[in-house]
């Protein structure tokens, strides 16, 4: 298949789910209905909806809001998890002694500490930042300390013998090669890092579309719980395909991979 | 100042890596790898280590690297002269997967602190000397395995080493390539004199690249013999191999090769 036969099916394929949904919930032809609109909202109602919010400029607000949690975490969660990790590649007595604590705070689900974030922090910017660089750190941290670790033996005795300073070896060759992995790693961070604004805002919060969403579904407004819901999903698809788009630019040098 | 390089300082070429009954055990398993390992390598001359694999080849090559594990303990003397830079091109590549061609050759001139321009101005002849000039903004997963042992070749004399070692360089290279390679270094070596250290199991090629030839036996490794290798210069490997010389010294090391690889017929 050609590129514009797939974007054509695709959009095709678009269309008619639109299409059918619009349908079901009685809003194509008038008086047949599957499903009371209530429940599935429309597409036809979700764009009125979004309209009106954005007229508003209350969506817009927030949707500014939760970007800026989710960034600030992202940001922050990789100058920490790079900064621990190589620390954790580097030094092996702390990578023997703290390893386990890593391993234990990982696997504490995030939900499960958003009310102590919100306690901590309050129902403002802070406690969603916190959330949101609690996921990006450990995946940061330990993409860098597997990036260390699987550094090429051969190229660091080649460059050994070359009388490489410890200095030009990190410059040369472990930075580089630890690039790789936190960049591997970005386009999950940022899916990561909404995720965790988007619990926080469920948890406690005055703004942002977590917030919008839990707002609306305690009002029964269906249309403005799907309105945010797609434009989470907007925004995350966006971001995910910039940060895509950065990988390969950045990892050029790697053979292609097909997914 | 080496005690080796200091007399006769016009006639005899100066021994760069010279070792006196050196022997290595390796690991909590006490195996003795190189037992009483006599070898000198001059200034100006390719010396090849040739035996049978596991013979403990790599391990004294990695003595003068000083890439053996902290767990080595060594005996005798192995003298690496004072201020001797040495280059190393192992079996695999070792390239950095994330520079060009380019950008792996300037390694070369970037460890010894040249500034950017400097080291461009050092690699580009060198890019042009192994014939890959049209490959010089490709990435290394973009070569084949003998590009990528070109490359290999001129990074380490980009770096400017007094003595390269190689541990094997070709052996992972087909027929056609392995020649080519060989045919290379043969060429480099007849315009700048080049002091190797090389290492292989691979006899024919031993004869080919070597001034001299040490044989060495099974494990624990030991030099059975070094012989000089007189055949015509300048040398080419693809025509030396037919020679009547070469396939008369070919035989004879064959045989101490054999006899020594052979445990059941070890003199002791």
């Amino acid at each position: 298949m050609t590129r514009s036969q797939v974007i054509f099916g695709r959009l095709a394929l678009l269309g008619l789910g639109l299409l059918f949904w619009q349908f079901a919930a009685g809003d194509l032809v008038p008086g047949v209905r599957l499903i009371d609109p209530f429940f599935i909202s429309s597409p036809g109602r979700i764009a009125v909806d979004l309209k009106k919010g954005f007229a508003d400029g209350i969506l817009l607000k927030d949707v500014g809001i939760t970007l800026f949690e989710a960034f600030a975490g992202l940001v922050i969660g990789l100058v920490t998890g790079v900064a621990v990790g190589l620390a954790f590649g580097m030094w092996r007595p702390l990578e023997l002694i703290a390893e386990p604590f890593m391993s234990a705070f990982n696997a504490l689900p995030r939900p499960a500490i958003a009310p102590l974030a919100v306690l901590w922090f309050g129902i403002g910017l802070a406690s969603k930042v916190l959330l949101a660089w609690s996921l990006v750190f450990f995946l940061v941290f330990y993409n860098t300390y597997l990036g260390v670790k699987t550094i090429d033996q051969d190229i660091v005795n080649a460059m050994r013998v070359m009388r490489a300073s410890r200095w030009q070896l990190v410059r040369i060759v472990i930075f580089p090669s630890v690039f790789t992995w936190i960049f591997a790693a970005l386009r999950l961070s940022v899916s990561y890092a909404l995720i965790g604004a988007i619990i926080g805002e469920f948890v406690g919060a005055t703004a942002g579309i977590g917030y919008q969403l839990i707002a609306a579904e305690g009002l029964l407004q269906t249309d403005r719980v799907y309105s945010a819901l797609i434009l989470v999903g907007v925004i995350a698809a966006l971001l995910t395909t910039l940060a895509k788009m950065l990988e390969n630019r950045i990892l050029k040098w790697r053979p292609p991979v097909s997914v | 100042m080496s005690e080796t390089a200091s007399p006769a300082p016009s006639s005899a070429p100066a021994a760069l890596i010279e070792a006196r009954d050196f022997s290595v055990t390796l690991g909590a398993s006490r195996l003795v790898a190189l037992k009483g390992v006599d070898l000198t390598v001059h200034a100006g001359e390719i010396v090849v280590l040739v035996g049978p694999s596991g013979c403990g080849k790599t391990t004294f090559l990695n003595s003068v690297c000083g890439l053996l594990p902290p767990s080595a303990e060594l005996s005798g003397t192995l003298t690496v002269a004072q201020s001797v830079r040495l280059g190393y091109m192992p079996q695999k590549d070792a390239l950095l997967p994330w520079r060009t061609v380019l950008g792996n050759v300037e390694v070369g001139p970037e460890l010894r602190g040249y500034d950017k321009a400097e080291r461009r101005a050092k690699a580009e002849p060198l890019i042009e000397l192994v014939g890959l000039s049209q490959f010089r903004n490709h990435y290394p997963h973009e070569l084949s395995g003998g590009m990528r042992q070109r490359v290999s070749l001129a990074r380490t004399l980009a770096y400017e080493p007094d003595v390269i070692l190689m541990d094997e360089p070709f052996a992972a290279l087909d027929a056609f390539n392995r020649t080519a390679l060989q045919e290379e270094i043969l060429r480099i070596n007849d315009k700048t004199r080049l002091t190797v250290l090389f290492i292989t199991h691979d006899l024919s090629e031993a004869l080919v690249l070597g001034r001299r030839v040490a044989v060495m036996s099974s494990r624990p490794g030991r030099i059975v013999e070094v012989h000089p290798v007189d055949l015509p210069e300048p040398r080419s490997a693809a025509k030396l191999r037919g020679t009547d010389e070469f396939l008369h010294l070919f035989q004879k090391l064959w045989n101490v090769l054999i006899a020594e690889s052979d445990p059941t017929k070890r003199r002791e």
